[in-house]
């Protein structure tokens, strides 16, 4: 599963994913502004953002699908703008809608990838074993894709998206829809990808999907990224305890203390009609902080 | 630089993917037989029933055999003219005739010109008829002179000379109104069909977003598009041949030119519907969208392409927009094919090179569109 040296042509110190200074408007409107990005070689990085903040444009442009108003953006060192041809090859993605061929097996699906990507038909073969194997999904290599539950789907659409053993794979919300045991068995196999060296680019609106994959993470905010490090870090700036002031008239006021000393003689004492809550910060807690609205609001 | 190994794998999964698809290959196969077999049937010019006056005040017997031999006819034997128009105001009657000894009136109900047509031409035969007997007649006098008193009489009786009409077909002597329009309506058929099938496949494909992940694969537009083509030209040509078979052998539509012919005005009148069907994909965002399409895309192409009657009938300040359209050519080129044996070499000007240039154009098109959607 590991992706040979040789395969590539880059050295590889050099970022995975270099973005400068990108921006997209759309009819006027600046939807991306002046976005700067690295993301390393076998990092496991998550981005984050409410919606509308520009996450879909953004993962647009970096896979091609939409060209920039300016700025560069390169995957493994080749221009998306300038070789548009050369990058695709550098990256898989799984879209967050379900795009499989219905009608078609999953071996077929996989079929049609592999040769799009001119794998010659044996080693095409071999390979679609050795992924169904790798998704553990090698029981269901001639079922139709409508026969399939959701997790299903979701693990057949990521074997489609390494087929051709990218060394950088987008992920769009790869769990939006799925019950909770094949959200996890979806996290192992990310972690499992990213163990054997695939870069991870990953989307999603649960922000404790985020925290509990991702070495770091990006957060954006109407087109800004407004922080950038890894779940702890960003929970330490923010404080590591939480108190939540809950008041039935007023709602719930947050407040983030260092550690659980501070927190307590700050609210010693207090009485009143509210519930004191103490807990330890998540990463949710910074995003709401960071970019004043919870998430899934519109 | 295009690939043809990618091509064909999209071509592959196009026909895989169909033939799956049970339903939308009966539409495909079956459906275009389904309407040919019922336009045929109501376009064979045969007519049954039509009741029909007769109205005789000393009528040549000549006259009146023809008109009750006419087996399209039921004849009512009425006592007066006045009667026979009262009949035919109230709808009792389609027409009637009314024959003197040296006159004949024939009154009809113009609402309906097939039945009129029928009915003048009918009596048109009986007068003929009449004259040609009496012709004979006066020769077969003339050689038996045992008898001069009746010669004598039939000699008063003969009409003063009159023009006589001949009418000499070019072609298509014996053609029925379904061998006319039969080749047309063909291509009209396959139009519809391909057209819909076509607009609809490719907006599944861009709401599915298996478009999408194409177009981050190493595909390029073109390839994709190609493919497409390919694969979908395959259910054209069943649909083509299936069709093409109905009108020749269930209807009898002649075929005096090369059936390859045809066959190839089919397939590019085809592979236009294919490619106007794709980009004008790109502006519905869901099926009942596309069934939209059907009363501005294919309805004015049935009534101004010259499917039914020939494009000089149509008003000449539309006729311009006939010449637009690829129904139009590809009637003319079966016509031509099917009924008069053109061969390919008869045809390229104007009719393959409009059919070529417009799959080229919406091809074109439907390219430039998908490159405009990644904005």
């Amino acid at each position: 599963m590991k992706a040979k040296k040789s395969d590539y042509p880059n050295d590889w110190s050099r970022p995975m994913v270099e973005v400068e200074r990108l921006t997209k408007s759309y009819q006027g409107r600046q939807v991306v502004s002046g976005l700067d990005l690295q993301i390393r070689a076998s990092e496991l990085f998550g981005f984050l953002g409410p919606n509308g903040a520009g996450k879909t444009t953004t993962i647009r442009i970096l896979t091609t699908l939409s060209r920039p108003t300016s700025g560069q953006v390169r995957l493994n060192g080749i221009d998306v703008v300038r070789q548009p041809t050369l990058a695709k090859a550098q990256f898989g993605i799984v879209q967050q809608h379900m795009s499989l061929n219905r009608d078609l097996t999953v071996r077929e699906n996989l079929e049609l990838h592999a040769r799009l990507h001119h794998l010659p038909a044996d080693k095409g073969s071999d390979r679609i074993e050795e992924l169904l194997e790798y998704v553990e999904m090698s029981g269901y290599a001639d079922q139709l894709i409508d026969h399939l539950s959701g997790g299903l789907k979701r693990r057949t659409m990521i074997a489609r998206a390494l087929i051709h053993r990218p060394r950088l794979l987008f992920l769009d919300e790869p769990t939006v829809g799925l019950d909770a045991q094949s959200r996890r068995r979806v996290w192992d196999l990310i972690r499992r990808m990213n163990r054997d060296g695939t870069t991870v680019f990953l989307t999603t609106h649960y922000i404790e999907e985020a925290e509990s994959l991702c070495d770091r993470v990006g957060i954006l905010d109407q087109g800004r990224l407004i922080a950038m490090d890894s779940p702890l870090n960003l929970r330490r700036r923010l404080g590591m305890v939480t108190v939540e002031a809950q008041n039935e008239e007023t709602g719930t006021e947050y407040s983030f203390f260092p550690d659980r000393a501070a927190a307590a003689s700050m609210w010693q004492g207090r009485a009143g009609h509210e519930r004191i809550v103490m807990r330890e910060s998540n990463l949710e807690d910074v995003f709401v902080e960071l970019t004043g609205h919870k998430v899934m609001d519109g | 630089m295009i690939s043809w190994d990618r091509v064909l794998v999209v071509a592959l999964r196009v026909v895989r993917q169909l033939k799956r698809d049970r339903r939308t290959i009966g539409m495909i196969t079956l459906a275009p037989v389904f309407l040919m077999v019922l336009f045929g049937y109501a376009l064979s010019g045969e007519m049954s029933g039509v009741r029909l006056g007769i109205v005789d005040v000393g009528a040549d017997g000549e006259v009146r055999d023809h008109l009750t031999s006419v087996k399209d006819f039921e004849i009512l034997h009425l006592g007066s003219e006045s009667d026979a128009e009262k009949m035919i105001s109230e709808g009792r009657l389609s027409g009637a005739v009314v024959m003197g000894k040296t006159f004949m009136r024939v009154l009809l109900d113009a609402s309906s010109p097939q039945v009129a047509g029928l009915i003048t031409s009918e009596a048109g035969a009986a007068l003929q008829k009449a004259g040609d007997a009496k012709e004979n007649t006066r020769e077969g006098l003339l050689l038996s002179p045992a008898s001069p008193g009746s010669y004598m009489e039939m000699e008063q009786q003969i009409l003063p000379a009159r023009p006589v009409m001949e009418i000499r077909y070019v072609y298509g002597y014996d053609l029925e109104m379904m061998d006319s329009v039969g080749p047309a309506v063909l291509g009209l058929v396959v139009f519809f069909f391909t057209f819909l099938m076509a607009a609809i496949s490719f907006l599944r494909e861009r709401t599915l977003g298996t478009l999408e992940k194409f177009m981050v694969s190493p595909l390029t537009r073109l390839e994709m598009i190609a493919g497409y083509l390919a694969g979908f030209s395959l259910f054209s040509l069943i649909q083509s041949a299936t069709t093409l078979l109905v009108v020749i052998f269930v209807f009898g539509v002649p075929m005096r030119g090369s059936v390859l012919t045809a066959f190839l005005v089919i397939l590019l009148l085809g592979g236009a519907a294919l490619t106007l069907g794709s980009l004008l994909s790109n502006f519905a965002r869901s099926e009942f969208q596309v069934v939209q399409f059907i009363p501005v895309v294919i309805l004015p192409q049935t009534v101004l392409s010259g499917v039914w009657w020939p494009v000089q009938s149509i008003p000449a300040s539309v006729r311009p927009i006939s010449y637009l359209l690829p129904l139009t050519y590809s009637s003319d080129a079966l016509r031509q094919v099917m009924l008069k044996g053109a061969s390919i070499g008869d045809i390229i000007y104007p009719d393959l090179a409009f059919l070529a240039g417009f799959f080229i154009i919406t091809l074109a098109a439907a390219i430039a569109m998908l490159n405009r959607k990644v904005g």
